[in-house]
């Protein structure tokens, strides 16, 4: 049984740094103020599909992983993971039954919210430097689209993950 | 199965997949955690020294994400015909002519220069400081980019040590691990770089504004008579960079009416995105 646990939460944590890895390595440059978060998008999946495996404590670390990988302030991508982690869990039975247009929908509100996030200056080095700034609200708008396209893709992939190597 | 996965239903004892939420006090907990995280990263800059480190343990990573590149090159290399490889060193060959045809009219350039005492004490640049550095990967982040540059051990590279490619200045080496260097790039919102320009000879404090976004000026009194198209070089103040080093261009020039100072755009000479080799220069 705890080998059974363990093959699963090993399958799990593959599928979210392989996530990571795409993230670092797969988009091209040009796009990167816009590409989507795959690792959220793997988090959100697992969340939605296995609540009971995974959780706060895996949405934190790989939270803080991505604040390393990216030079954002240590613990920001790790407090909105969290939050996003729990409204998932929270209102996963309503989530999971919805068509996955829908899902995307609700996952690019999620999305443009969570981009915003980054746009405060928490150094206090730059005046005038926040939200109102068209150029990244347009960035901000392109990442929660494709975010949310690749939603579906994403949800595919580890469904069939999942089903091939999840025993439960 | 686990107990805590599913209850079974007293009636017909079938499995009830009623998971709880997580509980919100563990929320509150995590939430107060990461926020303790990011203070005292702003405050004391803790995120820093945990970086450098993080790049020195992804840095198999790297090597692993590099391995179906270098396969697809040498299987490429091993099933193409002899025909194909003579045409691509034809191409080499010619290419080679090319740059050292480049290079000896560069070296009469260089010495045109010497003559004229018009180039920037090219005495002072030690070639022998500049060290070539392969780059490990760009981060996301729009306003705080990073550059994570591979070094090897044994390398005299220092904090503060300024990075270069062939169109000018990229940044400054923020943080040093074993095997990897973060770069702070001149497009980052906390740079601020001491600068002269070309043509009127003015000393200014560029910032940068993000990344694809063009730098700014920073005070600068309405009396200052910058020149649109005007080149600008590192003035060596502060002993951070090396002095006359291309930094950009300055793009426009306006008199914001509610700003007691004149408002400087500045386009970046260089940038990180698609370029994967960089000069680092040693102290």
């Amino acid at each position: 049984m705890r080998n059974k646990i363990n093959k699963n939460r090993a399958w799990i944590y593959l599928s979210i740094v392989f996530a990571l890895i795409l993230d670092v390595y797969l988009f091209p440059e040009t796009v990167m103020q816009w590409k989507p978060l795959l690792v959220l998008l793997a988090l959100i999946y697992w969340n939605m599909a296995l609540p009971d495996k995974v959780g706060i404590f895996e949405a934190l670390l790989f939270g803080l992983i991505v604040d390393l990988l990216n030079g954002s302030v240590f613990g920001l991508h790790g407090l909105l993971f969290v939050l996003i982690t729990y409204i998932c869990q929270r209102f996963f039975y309503q989530f999971r039954v919805s068509p996955l247009w829908q899902q995307s929908v609700v996952l690019f509100f999620l999305f443009f919210i969570f981009k915003i996030a980054f746009a405060f200056d928490f150094y206090d080095v730059t005046i005038g430097l926040n939200i109102s700034d068209s150029f990244y609200l347009a960035n901000t708008f392109l990442f929660a689209l494709v975010s949310s396209i690749f939603w579906t893709p994403s949800f595919y992939l580890l469904r069939e993950l999942r089903r091939r190597k999840i025993k439960l | 199965m686990l107990k805590r996965e599913h209850k079974v239903s007293n009636i017909s004892s079938e499995a009830i997949f009623a998971i709880p939420a997580m509980k919100p006090s563990r929320v509150i907990i995590a939430v107060i955690f990461c926020l303790f995280l990011m203070l005292t990263d702003i405050k004391y800059g803790s995120g820093a020294y945990l970086r450098s480190l993080s790049y020195d343990l992804i840095k198999p990573v790297t090597l692993l994400t590099r391995i179906p590149g270098n396969l697809m090159e040498i299987s490429t290399t091993f099933f193409s015909s002899r025909q194909t490889l003579d045409e691509k060193v034809e191409i080499l060959e010619q290419e080679n002519l090319r740059l050292e045809a480049i290079n000896k009219s560069l070296e009469k350039l260089s010495i045109d220069f010497n003559k004229l005492n018009s180039l920037w004490s090219s005495a002072s640049i030690d070639k022998d400081r500049f060290l070539i550095s392969k780059k490990n990967f760009l981060s996301s982040n729009e306003y705080q980019p990073l550059l994570v540059l591979d070094i090897n051990q044994g390398q005299n590279i220092t904090i503060n040590d300024a990075v270069l490619s062939e169109q000018g200045l990229v940044g400054r080496i923020n943080n040093l691990g074993f095997l990897s260097a973060e770069v702070m790039l001149v497009q980052d919102v906390r740079s601020s770089i001491p600068i002269v320009s070309g043509e009127s000879s003015l000393h200014a404090s560029l910032s940068g504004m993000g990344l694809g976004r063009k730098g700014e000026l920073k005070f600068i009194k309405k009396t200052a008579r910058f020149l649109e198209g005007e080149k600008i070089y590192t003035s060596g103040l502060g002993e951070v960079f090396p002095e006359g080093l291309l930094v950009g261009e300055v793009v426009s020039i306006s008199d914001p009416v509610d700003s007691e100072f004149l408002k400087i755009e500045v386009s970046f000479s260089s940038t990180p995105i698609n370029r994967d080799y960089f000069l680092i220069h040693a102290k």
